[in-house]
């Protein structure tokens, strides 16, 4: 006696038809709504961190004319050449934004090596014009009083750069190198006050060079930070989007009967797979938008690297939510061939049917009675183990006075037959329990909206990712 | 539940028509179970779509089929939606769609279905089968039939494992225990009952069952089994009309089509082997029987379809039986008006059963298929043949005999069985008769509307039979007795010239006045067991190989008439003239000495002859027996020749010859030669003289066969009284112990006493016997030839034997003639001729020297 008959469906058998349907899960892109999407998204921060970078330039400017006229002559080439490379910048990643160039992170690295060496060679060209000005000076030395004069103006230099340095966040790019010229300013500045102005002139000279690479060096960094931000931000969004594109699974014209009017969501399928996958984008987003907390380049750059494999992720739920589907669907299958099998030879016929709790991703149960001697079978058609795993089939029969062990393996046989011919689908079955299960004779309240699902646990995990 | 026949019923179907009320099985059987039907409405029909058109009609909501291939199936949606649940039924099937359920994807298929395989029997098992068929019977609610169309292998083939419950479910049903009128139709390609009871029998599981159907078989009312034979003129009459309606079939000759049909009907062949030969002919050919033919499909030939009064007048002689079947006829017809008129109630149907009395060769067979015809065109009988049976045919001393009866019954079913001689059922020593004489009163009874019965034979003999038994006597009553008399002499005379024109002779007036000398005699002559027609039929067929033999006719020559000449030999003894008494009392005359013997002999003839005249009839004057008493070599054979002669002049015996016996020729050495001995000894003496010399040797000691021999010839004479006279001869005292012990016929015998003949008659009887022989003798020798003889008689006396008379007196002139013939070869040769007749004193031996 075999009350309860478990009908394993052939993993290999099973597998091949999963792969025939994973081509269903290919994921949309609708490329232009998605240039949009990030257009509005980001551009209105990439405007405002670009109108920051030409503020500060034009304070720059404003504070050059106060500059002595030495120091002036060595920084106005600088501050051009610097604004030119910036307007660069942002014309490069308003383009990338539009072209939508998958491989952020190596053009991030491309214009970063063009910065250092533009910013290299701008002070090689400061040195040479700086050694040609310290000449001139060095003429001047013997004279006192007009040592003491220049010294006084190299000072008031320094001071004035100090403050456009103080105008860059130092500490973040570069921690610890200002403290010390400030430390090096007060004491030239008491020593200018104290008189000895003509023997502080060298010093006055050294500090000023060194503020003004300092200022070219935070400049190189501002600009790298900001064009990582701005990539990482753009890629979340574009990863943003992509998910947003991918809620609903569109079948139309991709499976063989007409698929329902409402399109599937893949956050269901997936049992909420694309949510929290969505958190996750959300939050990093959240991370590199904060300007109190801002991130570091390496950080951005590390965001940007990470946003493929959030692609691939995506590329996974969406997978695993057409595979449960299709997995319903295919249970369904199934217990329509043994229906087939139990109706055509056995008389038993089909009175009710549905997915546990009225949830297409449970358990598919279908009663059939026969009428004439009363006995009954419920067909249970149970989700794999594994999400991508074949389903598990059961027959549970409630015989009016008893069949005989015979018969019930004739009409096992007689199913698996039926299967067989029309599915290609090899059943093999090995009894469970001798006596039916009797929460399973009345389907009513289990195929209910709301019944508690009862379902074995289960891994969300495909057993292997897959590219569509 | 009603029993109206549907348009489907075929006129075939005969016995239980319909499930009957009350009886939850229904039997059908018979080599058309398998066939296809055609119904009134010309419609052809498989059996199963037949079946399920006769249930409709008998009023069944749900009729439901078990078959091999699959356990349950339907063939109306009716049924099938009542065997069912409510609620709409899934749509048809499409390719890649699912009909019930719906998932995600909706109906899609995602599963690809193979190529469709070759198509297996259901997996379903016996069980469900069982329980199906069960859950159905046992429904109250839905009249419904469950027909299992090949209940054959059905019971065969049921798992082992089933068997027990299968026979626990038909007990069941059988016991009442069905739901309503629900039925169970099993249809069983076995030619009768009793063969599917023997083949349950024999499957061993359904003993309950087995039991249920056998009760079935003797129950007299109730049909719940029917037969489905071959097809009926009515129902191949059908499909003719429907080829020719639907096919445009052209009929060659409409009057001719009732005898094309009943060619077709005697092929016994079924609807589905016509039904495509009758297409394949629509638009060929017309039908008719020589289309048939040229097809194969009239092999089995069929008398032409003449009137059976026309025939009948045709046959020779058979007022009686004309007369009888004519008036048979009127009642017949007298009570199938009054039955379709309900005028009679209560009344019996007139009984078809006849009894045929008279002896073979007196056209019983040929009435009896006269009579199936007769019926068959009353419409009492579908088919009307007749199968001829003998009691071997009924009865198997293996134990067979039930078996074998209704064998012969199932031939015959739907025309007569005709039983030759049916007495010997009830004297068949061992009592197996009398099973078949049960079996066939059940089989009448089951089959009273299909079987009619003749039993023929001897009158006495069938009083006998019938008294035996009283259901024979009810079924074969006094009315239905049809005597077939003898034929006189002239219709013998009639029926043989017919027979020998038939062979295409024609008869010199030579011819037919000798046939007529013989069909005389032999008619009277005629034993009991006369063979009447067929006899002459016979003779007939001799005549035609003695002129065939004679004439030496070759493919063109001439063809001359039969002549006498063409007589055969064993029939020229009734041509032959016969000697006038007075004559053959002449030659007795000149018998020497005898007188006694001789004024006997006058005495008797004329005291024959006068009671030939006391008599009506005289050829119930019969010669008697004798006894010859007399010593060895009184002349008692010779007498006996002369008495044959005698008797054939005064007309008692018709050949008058002698056939001589003794002991040895009537008894066998071992057991069981004797008594054909003996019958073959007096057949040959048939019309003559049996004469059997020592009689008294037959009478031997012990476990002698001899005892046995009389016993056979006592009954022999008795049987051919009037046919054959018996001589007993011997030495008179022996005779007289011999006739005293076997007292009988012989004890009223005529005795002729042969007394020793005197020394005078001897040599009287010497001289005759040597002058008979052409010799001259001396003066001398009859004298030295009596001295020789007194002395023998003398000699022979003292030794205490008998002294042999004429016979010993043979002996001497034989010796004489040795004698003679020494001496005349030692004369000269020139000499011998002129002494080789003459006897001379010293060719007779000397008496002391013999």
């Amino acid at each position: 006696m075999s009350g309860r008959k478990r009908i394993y469906v052939d993993e290999g058998e099973w597998n091949r038809l999963r792969q025939e349907a994973g081509k269903l899960a290919e994921l949309k892109r609708d490329v232009p709504r998605m240039v949009e999407r990030i257009r509005a998204q980001t551009q209105a921060d990439i405007e405002s961190s670009m109108r920051e970078v030409d503020q500060r330039h034009a304070r720059f400017e404003q504070a050059m004319t106060q500059l002595s006229e030495h120091t002036r002559e060595v920084e106005r080439e600088t501050a051009r050449r610097m604004r030119e490379n910036n307007d660069r910048l942002h014309r490069e990643i308003t383009a990338q934004g539009e072209q939508l160039r998958a491989e952020t992170s190596e053009a991030l690295r491309q214009q970063q090596e063009t910065l250092t060496r533009a910013v290299d060679r701008e002070r090689q060209e400061r040195e040479r014009k700086q050694s040609e000005i310290n000449a001139r000076i060095d003429a001047l030395r013997a004279d006192q009083d007009r040592a003491e004069r220049i010294a006084r103006e190299y000072v008031a230099d320094a001071q004035l750069l100090r403050d456009q340095v103080a105008q860059y966040p130092h500490d973040r790019y570069l921690p610890g190198r200002v403290a010390p010229l400030e430390a090096r300013l007060s004491t030239l500045v008491s020593n200018v006050n104290s008189g000895l102005g003509a023997q502080s002139l060298t010093a006055a000279q050294e500090l000023v060079q060194s503020l003004s690479e300092l200022r070219l060096d935070l400049e190189r960094l501002d600009q790298e930070w900001r064009a990582c931000r701005m990539a990482a931000e753009r890629d979340l969004v574009r990863m943003r989007e992509l998910m947003a594109q991918n809620e609903k699974i569109d079948l139309r014209g991709r499976v063989p009967a007409g698929a329902p009017a409402e399109l599937p969501d893949v956050d269901h399928w997936s049992r909420g797979a694309l949510t929290r996958l969505a958190t996750e984008v959300d939050s990093l987003l959240a991370q590199v938008r904060d300007d109190a907390q801002p991130m570091t380049t390496e950080a951005l750059l590390a965001v940007v690297d990470t946003v493929p494999e959030y692609e691939q992720r995506l590329e996974t739920v969406v997978t695993q939510a057409v595979t449960a589907m299709q997995a319903a669907q295919l249970r369904t299958n199934l217990a329509e061939l043994i229906a087939d099998a139990l109706d055509h030879h056995h008389h038993y016929q089909v009175t009710t049917a549905g997915f546990a709790s009225e949830d297409q991703r449970e358990a598919f149960l279908a009663k059939s009675v026969h009428h004439v001697s009363g006995s009954e079978i419920v067909i249970e058609v149970e989700p794999g183990e594994r999400v991508d795993g074949p389903p598990l089939v059961r027959l549970h029969n409630f015989d009016a006075d008893g069949a005989s062990e015979a018969e019930r393996s004739a009409r096992t046989k007689s199913i698996h037959r039926n299967v067989l011919e029309h599915s290609g689908i090899d059943l093999r079955s090995t009894e469970e329990y001798a006596e039916p299960d009797d929460r399973k004779r009345d389907i009513e309240p289990l195929i209910a909206r709301g019944a508690p699902v009862s379902t074995t646990p289960r891994t969300d995990e495909p057993r292997a990712r897959r590219r569509a | 539940m009603t029993t109206d026949l549907s348009d489907a019923t075929p006129a075939r179907l005969t016995g239980g028509r319909g499930p009957r009320p009350g009886e939850p099985l229904w039997i059908l059987h018979g080599p058309g179970v398998d066939d296809r039907f055609v119904g009134a409405d010309l419609h052809v029909r498989t059996a199963e779509e037949m079946l399920w058109e006769v249930l409709h009609a008998a009023g069944y909501q749900r009729i439901v089929f078990s078959g091999y291939r699959d356990a349950v199936y339907f063939r109306d949606d009716t049924s099938r939606n009542l065997t069912r649940g409510p609620g709409a039924e899934p749509q048809p099937r499409r390719r890649n769609a699912m009909r019930r359920f719906s998932g995600p994807f909706g109906d899609a298929m995602l599963l690809s279905e193979p190529p469709p395989q070759p198509r297996r029997p259901s997996a379903a098992t016996d069980t469900e089968r069982l329980r199906m068929l069960d859950g159905i019977m046992v429904d109250p609610a839905i009249s419904s039939a469950v027909v299992v169309p090949n209940a054959d292998t059905w019971f065969e083939n049921i798992q082992p494992d089933m068997r027990r419950p299968l026979a626990e479910m038909l007990g069941r049903w059988s016991a009442g225990g069905t739901g309503g009128d629900n039925v169970c139709v099993l249809l069983f390609s076995k030619p009768d009952l009793t063969s599917i009871v023997n083949f349950l029998h024999d499957q061993r599981y359904l003993p309950q069952f087995t039991d249920k159907l056998a009760a079935l078989a003797t129950r007299r009312s109730g049909r719940a089994v029917g037969h489905l034979g071959f097809p009926d003129e009515t129902e191949l009459g059908a499909l003719v009309h429907g080829t020719r309606l639907r096919h445009g079939l052209r009929i060659e000759d409409w009057t001719a089509l009732p005898h094309v049909l009943r060619v077709m009907v005697a092929q016994e062949v079924p609807v589905k082997t016509w039904e495509p030969v009758l297409r394949r002919m629509a638009g060929r050919a017309a039908l008719s029987v020589e289309v048939l033919r040229e097809r194969g499909m009239a092999e089995v030939a069929v008398a032409d379809a003449r009137d059976v009064w026309r025939k009948l007048d045709e046959m020779v002689g058979m007022t009686a039986v004309k007369t009888f079947l004519t008036r048979h006829r009127y009642v017949l017809e007298a009570g199938m008006a009054l039955r379709a008129r309900g005028l009679d109630a209560d009344a019996e149907p007139a009984a078809l059963h006849l009894t045929f009395t008279g002896n073979p060769g007196t056209g019983k067979t040929v009435v009896a298929r006269m009579v199936g015809e007769l019926y068959r065109d009353l419409g009492l009988l579908r088919r009307g043949h007749v199968i001829e049976a003998k009691v071997e045919d009924l009865v198997s001393p293996t134990g067979d005999t039930a078996r074998l009866t209704s064998a012969r019954v199932r031939d015959a079913l739907d025309g007569v069985l005709f039983i030759d001689e049916a007495y010997r059922l009830s004297e068949d020593p061992l009592g197996l008769g009398t099973q078949a004489i049960d079996v066939l009163l059940t089989e009448m009874e089951n089959n009273r509307e299909r079987l009619v019965v003749i039993i023929a034979g001897y009158a006495d003999r069938i009083d006998d039979f019938l008294a035996t038994n009283q259901g024979l006597s009810g079924r074969f009553p006094r009315g239905n007795r049809l005597v077939f008399p003898d034929y006189t002499p002239a219709e013998l005379h009639e029926i043989l010239l017919g027979q020998l024109r038939r062979r295409g002779l024609t008869c010199a007036d030579d011819l037919v006045t000798a046939l007529r000398t013989i069909t005389e005699a032999l008619y009277r002559t005629r034993a009991a067991d006369f063979a009447n027609a067929r006899t002459m039929r016979e003779l007939a067929a001799e005549i035609s190989t003695e002129w065939a033999g004679r004439t030496r006719l070759t493919r063109d020559g001439e063809i001359s008439p039969a002549t006498a000449a063409d007589v055969p030999e064993h029939y020229r003894p009734y041509l032959a003239e016969q000697q006038p008494l007075d004559q053959v009392l002449a030659e007795l005359d000149q018998l020497t000495g005898l007188q006694a013997v001789k004024d006997t002999m006058r005495e008797l003839a004329a005291v024959l002859e006068l009671r030939k005249l006391q008599e009506e009839d005289p050829g119930r004057v019969a010669a008697p027996h004798m006894l010859f008493l007399g010593s060895p070599g009184t002349g008692k054979t010779t007498v006996a020749e002369l008495m044959g002669k005698a008797f054939a002049a005064l007309g008692l015996l018709y050949r008058g010859h002698v056939v001589v016996t003794t002991r040895a020729d009537l008894v066998g050495e071992y057991v069981g030669q004797t008594a054909p001995k003996t019958r073959a000894k007096v057949l040959e003496a048939l019309d003559g003289v049996l004469l059997i010399d020592e009689a008294y040797e037959l009478a031997g000691e012990g476990n002698d066969f001899g005892s046995e021999a009389v016993a056979e010839l006592i009954t022999l004479m008795e049987q051919h009284r009037g046919r054959l006279v018996v001589i007993a001869a011997g030495y008179p005292d022996r005779m007289d112990e011999f006739v005293r012990s076997n007292s009988g016929v012989l004890s009223r015998a005529e005795r002729l006493h042969f007394a020793d003949y005197t020394l005078k008659e001897l040599r009287s009887i010497f001289v005759g016997m040597v002058e008979a022989m052409g010799y001259t003798y001396e003066p001398t020798v009859p004298a030295r030839a009596v001295r020789w003889l007194e002395h023998n008689r003398d000699q022979m006396a003292r030794q205490g034997r008998e002294f042999a008379n004429a016979r010993t007196v043979r002996n001497l002139v034989a010796a004489v003639e040795r004698r003679l013939a020494v001496r005349v070869l030692k004369l000269p040769a020139e000499q011998r001729r002129a002494q080789a007749r003459h006897v001379l004193a010293v060719d007779v031996p000397d008496p002391e020297a013999s």
